[in-house]
């Protein structure tokens, strides 16, 4: 073919065979876009297929009902009983009831009509009357007399009237009693078919149903959602033992957040004009928005049923709330988390709490690309890698061989089940900017969260004890103030531990130790003591006690294990401006009150 | 390596991957007709044949035209368009790439300033395509393919096509990573990669002062260009033919082109293995 000359070769064959092909990839293309690309429509017609089935069902059970044995007799009996009444209606008697009907009807209809014509003309002559009066004229009192004579001849009309009625409503009840049997009877014949009309009516109205995108328009929250394109039966109720799609919404959610209002997304997330998978379920990369795992799907629930009371703007650290709510287990586990871990201390919320690491208000907004998924080992979602950085902080965020610039993750490894990390991360999703676009209209019936009451401590060290906890002390220097959190290239290794500071305090024996809680529990200052308390070198302890509330105010800055070393990333914040003094007392007063004596006395 | 592979097959990579191997198969298979047709000794030379456009011509381009139909069609059907992440002005990528047939000139940038490759060069490319065909108007090499007969025009343009622009563009495409740094196919694409540049200007290795540089700078492009006018009169010497075909202005304007063009790889030279940033700094643009 190539080495004969252009002029001589035929294409004939080529030209003819790439055409086939060219219109076969045209079907294709009409195949791939009509019915590969909308599985929609297979799942609306399996559903349809289903949803008459079960009408099927519910029909045959109607007939069955029909069919059964008692239900036989009892309409048969009913059947008879039409049969005698209809028969009734053949007598002499009847026809003749009904006679006296007509006959009274129209001798009724006679009377009536004299009636409203002597009105009539009474109306006229009444016209007539006045109009004599109004021109002086000679025959008003002539009017006068036919009127009263008109009035006369027009009771005795009524009187009539009233009688014939009376006669004609005598016939009437009369064949009404004949009617009156035979449509009781019928009425209860219905009653036993009608079920089996509608069903009849139903089933019609299934096979009629289109195939089509479904859709609902959320315009306040911006949110267009074609779920029920697919998930045809999530609105409708009955149908919670099928498999999804064909599964009804689980739980009393819908009738609380109707969808029209709500839609789906703004729950469930996902790409809701989406209409494939796994597109829809925002299972692609890219897409910001990925459903939501059953674990985390709570977290949409405690974005508008919040974290923070209302009112309380103002105080530091932000009271965190668990949310007395069904459905809330796994976020207020997470609340309840992220008090006893003392969070707050290094992370704010919205600008209320720490500095040391960001501020987790808006954390859910951040988006795939902003993370380093070299270290995750599961999928790569914002909610994953914050499952994972739960579970283990240095593991995904590892140390790089960069001496003095990144030591990966700061944040202490706290050792967290599956669970916990589950019910933190759940919490980490719920901060997010959304919040702030849901208009204010949709929090109308919201129920207000009443202030807890202000507890009124029984000493100061309790009072401690609680601050210790509020402030987020705890998130460092662990539970009970034990240390031993590790903090990379500080010169101890690890954060100080805080129950041994009576021992710093130069306070070896309990009795000291008490001493000083009482005279911190009366409220005394330390330093303006005029007669030196009974405690042996208590110059020494003093001078102690200064330098540890002054740590407390002003924070420290921590030595470098390494001097060429990058900085160690966790440090003692500055209390000053945040706790009073009344509160710093209290909490050494506290920290004073936990030394193991005993133990270290066994020892 | 299964990065370099993730790259290539990436939806948006694949017609850049694919115009490559066009653009070789075609620069060697008529590069392979015109060595042949230089191999036939002189005396056996004919008037080639000559064939009507209508039919034989079109009749090969609608076949073309249906394949390429066929092609599109099976391609739009199994790969999609790819989704990026939303952009956001807060956290632009970095690099943002040009589209494919523009990296080439992005990768230029990397060598020279931007008022020079993003304005200049590019004009200049532009305006030197335009006047090919008052440049070169050699009757030789119409309706054949030859080497021989026109071994400088040939050359030049393999040069400026095939290494320079089409070169450029792969290494925009496949190389060249976050923080445009140069990634070899062997490499991951790692975010964090850091590079020291440690490019100096000619001048300030030499520690000449402002003037001083202005002054040797601006020395050393024109003596660059001024090899034109040695180029001129050795070739005036040796070949007078060749000078003679030209002539005096049409030779000026291509040793200009040319050398502009040989500026790049210079460039690209001095900057990779010497690490030299620019030759000549002036107040309003830098070379």
């Amino acid at each position: 073919m190539f080495n004969k000359p252009v002029e001589e070769v035929s294409f004939s064959k080529v030209f003819f065979i790439s055409s086939i092909i060219l219109i076969l990839s045209i079907f294709w293309i009409i195949y791939d876009e009509v019915i590969t690309r909308r599985e929609w429509k297979r799942e609306q017609a399996e559903f349809i297929k289903l949803e008459y089935k079960k009408a099927q069902e519910e029909y045959k059970k109607a007939e069955d009902y029909l069919n059964s044995p008692e239900i036989k007799e009892s309409s048969e009996r009913l059947k008879n009983k039409l049969k005698e009444a209809s028969h009734k209606l053949k007598t002499k008697e009847y026809r003749e009831s009904l006679l006296n009907e007509e006959r009274a009807s129209i001798s009724l209809n006679k009377i009536s009509r004299e009636y409203q014509f002597i009105k009539s003309k009474l109306i006229e002559l009444d016209y007539e009357y006045y109009l004599a009066k109004d021109n002086n004229g000679k025959n008003v009192d002539a009017i006068k007399i036919k009127i009263k004579r008109l009035k006369e001849t027009l009771n005795d009309a009524e009187k009539k009237l009233l009688k014939k009625q009376e006669e004609f409503d005598k016939s009437k009840e009369k064949i009404r009693g004949y009617l009156d049997g035979i449509k009781k009877i019928n009425l209860e014949i219905s009653k036993i078919t009608t079920q089996k009309d509608k069903l009849r009516e139903k089933l019609k109205s299934i096979k009629n149903k289109p195939i089509k995108i479904e859709q609902i328009i959320v315009e306040p929250l911006k949110r267009i959602d074609r779920c029920n394109t697919c998930h045809t039966v999530i609105l409708k109720e009955g149908y919670n033992e099928y498999k999804e799609p064909f599964r009804s919404h689980p739980g009393e959610y819908l009738k609380i957040h109707p969808v029209e209002k709500f839609g789906c997304t703004v729950c469930h997330y996902g790409q809701g004009l989406a209409t494939i998978l796994p597109d829809s379920h925002g299972m692609i990369k890219y897409w910001e928005e990925p459903m939501y795992k059953k674990e985390y799907i709570h977290a949409s629930c405690a974005k508008c049923h919040e974290t923070e009371i209302p009112g309380h703007e103002e105080e530091w650290p932000p009271e965190i709330i668990e949310v007395d709510m069904p459905y809330m287990e796994v976020i207020n586990k997470g609340r309840r988390l992220f008090k006893e871990l003392g969070c707050i201390g290094c992370h704010a919320i919205n600008g209320k709490g720490g500095n040391i690491s960001v501020d987790l208000g808006e954390i859910a907004d951040k988006t795939v690309e902003e993370l380093d998924f070299t270290y995750i080992e599961g999928e790569h979602s914002v909610a994953n890698w914050m499952y994972e950085h739960f579970l283990s902080p240095q593991k995904v965020t590892k140390i790089r061989p960069l001496p003095g610039i990144i030591y990966g993750s700061s944040m202490p490894n706290y050792n967290l089940s599956k669970e916990d990390a589950d019910a933190l991360t759940a919490l980490m999703l719920s901060l997010t900017s959304e919040k702030k676009r849901i208009p204010h209209y949709y929090y109308k019936d919201k129920v207000f969260i009443p202030p807890p009451p202000v507890v009124e401590y029984a000493s100061k060290v309790e009072k401690g004890k609680a601050s210790f906890l509020k402030f987020g002390c705890v998130g460092c220097h662990s539970k009970n103030g034990q240390g031993g959190i590790e903090n990379p290239n500080y010169i101890k290794k690890t954060i100080p531990a805080l129950n041994t500071l009576a021992e710093k305090m130069l306070l070896f024996e309990k009795e000291d130790v008490e001493k000083i809680v009482n005279y911190l529990e009366q409220g005394v200052q330390l330093e303006t003591l005029e007669q030196e308390p009974p405690v042996p070198r208590f110059s020494a302890v003093l001078a102690q006690y200064k330098a540890v509330k002054d740590t407390i105010k002003k924070g420290i800055k921590p030595g470098r294990l390494d001097p060429d070393g990058a900085e160690p990333p966790l440090y003692m914040p500055t209390w000053g401006a945040r706790l009073s003094d009344e509160d710093i007392e209290g909490i050494i007063a506290y920290l004073l009150s936990i030394y193991p004596f005993e133990e270290s006395e066994g020892e | 390596m299964h990065n370099f592979i993730e790259i290539l097959t990436k939806p948006d990579n694949i017609p850049i991957a694919g115009m490559l191997v066009l653009v070789f198969f075609f620069y060697w298979y008529g590069l392979r007709q015109a060595f042949r047709n230089d191999k036939i000794p002189e005396e056996n030379r004919k008037e080639p044949d000559r064939v009507d456009v209508w039919p034989y011509l079109v009749r090969i381009e609608f076949v073309a035209l249906i394949v390429v139909m066929v092609l599109l069609n099976i391609w739009s059907i199994l790969i999609d368009a790819p989704l990026e992440e939303i952009a956001n002005p807060n956290r632009t990528p970095n690099p943002s790439k040009a589209p494919w047939y523009f990296l080439g000139l992005q990768e230029m940038l990397v060598y020279f300033d931007p008022w020079i490759a993003g304005v200049v060069l590019p004009g200049l490319i532009i305006v030197g395509l335009m006047a090919i065909p008052y440049l070169d108007v050699s009757p030789k090499g119409n309706g054949y393919y030859t080497f021989k007969e026109r071994k400088f025009a040939i050359l030049t343009f393999s040069f400026g096509f095939v290494v320079l622009w089409v070169f450029m563009i792969i290494i925009g495409t496949f190389l060249r990573g976050p923080g445009w740094y140069l990634f070899w196919p062997w490499q991951e694409w790692d975010t964090h990669k850091i590079v020291a540049i440690t490019n100096v200007n000619l001048y300030d290795l030499l520690g000449l002062t402002y003037a001083g540089s202005f002054i040797f700078g601006g020395a050393v492009i024109a003596l660059y260009y001024s090899l034109g006018i040695f180029a001129y009169l050795y070739l005036k010497k040796r070949k007078p033919e060749i000078i003679n075909q030209f002539g005096i202005i049409r030779f000026s304007i291509v040793a200009f082109l040319f050398l502009t063009m040989m500026a790049l790889p210079i460039k690209i030279i001095l900057n990779l293995l010497f690490h030299i940033k620019y030759i000549w700094s002036t107040p309003w643009f830098y070379i």
